[in-house]
């Protein structure tokens, strides 16, 4: 597939196996995927790429979170309206997934899906 | 001197939990770790033996973190203030079919009939809707242990004035007299199920109850005693 057609993922995760293995899966699907480890790689990797999804992690390393980062995007008129996922092993109303005035297009809780359910969700929303 | 010892019980009670949901939440990244690569070795995998058991480690894995999500939400239910509902207008029918649908064959291996009836004019209620799946799941799964084959389970919904109710009903082991009134507390399980099932360990009905508490609704149990079955009754507002 062209890399221009193909739809263009940034994912925020810091476990460098969970990266691997969905990242390996995404990639096979036909999406372009950019993966950062940190939330201000993320803000930096935004600078010259537009993803049609972006899916970040809530606990991550360094000075932002995964909150931080959605909320950032949503201050950027370029970036306001690109579909979000929160893929996170906490939980929706649990701890530090507790409601947040940034809400997210999809919250996923990592170990109740699966990568097909993962997928099928990225397909979903890079076709609106 | 009571107000002092009752605010450091309760610090301590709060730390336990705090303890809990960490760990908890550690657990889950290397169980999503080994859901995923059993998902995607198993998609490559034409070895049947090497199939069968990706396939067992992966179910095993899935009751792990099935377990973790129990143990966090025991935790952060006993700290209401932390346990965030969110509520949304659904129907209760609807709900009920579908949570009930995977259990059809899951009652049908163990021989046992099963049978879902639900009105023909929909039911409105305001609920969370993963948590009412937890109790629709943990009912189900407990009337699915607890009886043995070629006994009868079956759930009802009805409306009944501003309230809907969801009945699950068995004939399996039954609750003595004496245990009934404990059947909802945290950790307790009767003799009779410690027989019959060694994994369980007690919470799933001390959380249903504290989910349908957060409905403002009301969970009850009956049973004419041991071997004669089990009732179980979930009370919600309608919303018209």
């Amino acid at each position: 597939m062209e890399t221009s057609l193909r739809k263009k993922v940034l994912w925020v995760e810091d476990d460098a196996l969970l990266g691997k293995i969905l990242g390996e899966a995404i990639a096979v699907q036909g999406f372009d995927l950019k993966l950062a480890v940190t939330g201000a790689e993320a803000i930096s990797i935004l600078d010259d790429f537009t993803p049609d999804v972006i899916m970040v992690d809530l606990y991550l390393p360094g000075d932002m979170n995964g909150y931080d980062v959605l909320e950032k995007i949503s201050h950027n008129p370029k970036l306001k309206n690109i579909p979000t996922i929160i893929l996170s092993n906490f939980g929706k109303g649990e701890r530090f997934g507790k409601s947040h005035p940034v809400i997210p297009t999809k919250y996923l809780l990592k170990a109740d899906v699966t990568i097909g359910q993962i997928i099928e969700t990225l397909q979903e929303l890079c076709a609106h | 001197m009571s107000i002092f010892f009752w605010r450091n019980s309760h610090k301590n009670e709060d730390l336990k939990n705090e303890f809990i949901t960490i760990i908890a939440h550690k657990y889950r990244t290397p169980l999503t770790q080994v859901k995923w690569l059993c998902e995607t070795l198993l998609a490559n995998e034409t070895d049947s033996f090497k199939k069968e058991g990706l396939t067992n480690i992966n179910q095993s894995n899935n009751k792990l973190i099935k377990l973790t999500n129990s143990l966090i939400e025991v935790a952060d239910n006993d700290r209401s203030a932390v346990a965030s509902y969110s509520f949304e207008v659904m129907s209760l029918c609807d709900l009920v079919r579908a949570t009930a649908e995977p259990f059809k064959n899951l009652f049908h291996e163990k021989n046992i009939f099963f049978s879902v009836q639900t009105p023909v004019d929909d039911i409105k209620c305001k609920i969370d809707k993963q948590r009412i799946e937890f109790v629709l799941q943990s009912l189900l799964e407990n009337a699915r242990t607890y009886s043995s084959p070629g006994k009868n389970v079956k759930v009802i919904v009805e409306k009944c004035g501003p309230n809907a109710v969801i009945s699950v009903i068995d004939d399996g082991i039954g609750i003595s007299p004496e245990e009934l009134p404990l059947i909802f507390t945290k950790f307790f399980r009767s003799e009779s199920s410690r027989r019959m099932d060694t994994e369980g360990f007690g919470i799933s009905l001390f959380l249903s109850k504290a989910i349908i508490r957060r409905h403002k609704g009301e969970i009850g149990v009956s049973s004419d005693g041991l071997d004669k079955g089990a009732r179980f009754d979930v009370t919600l507002k309608v919303v018209e």
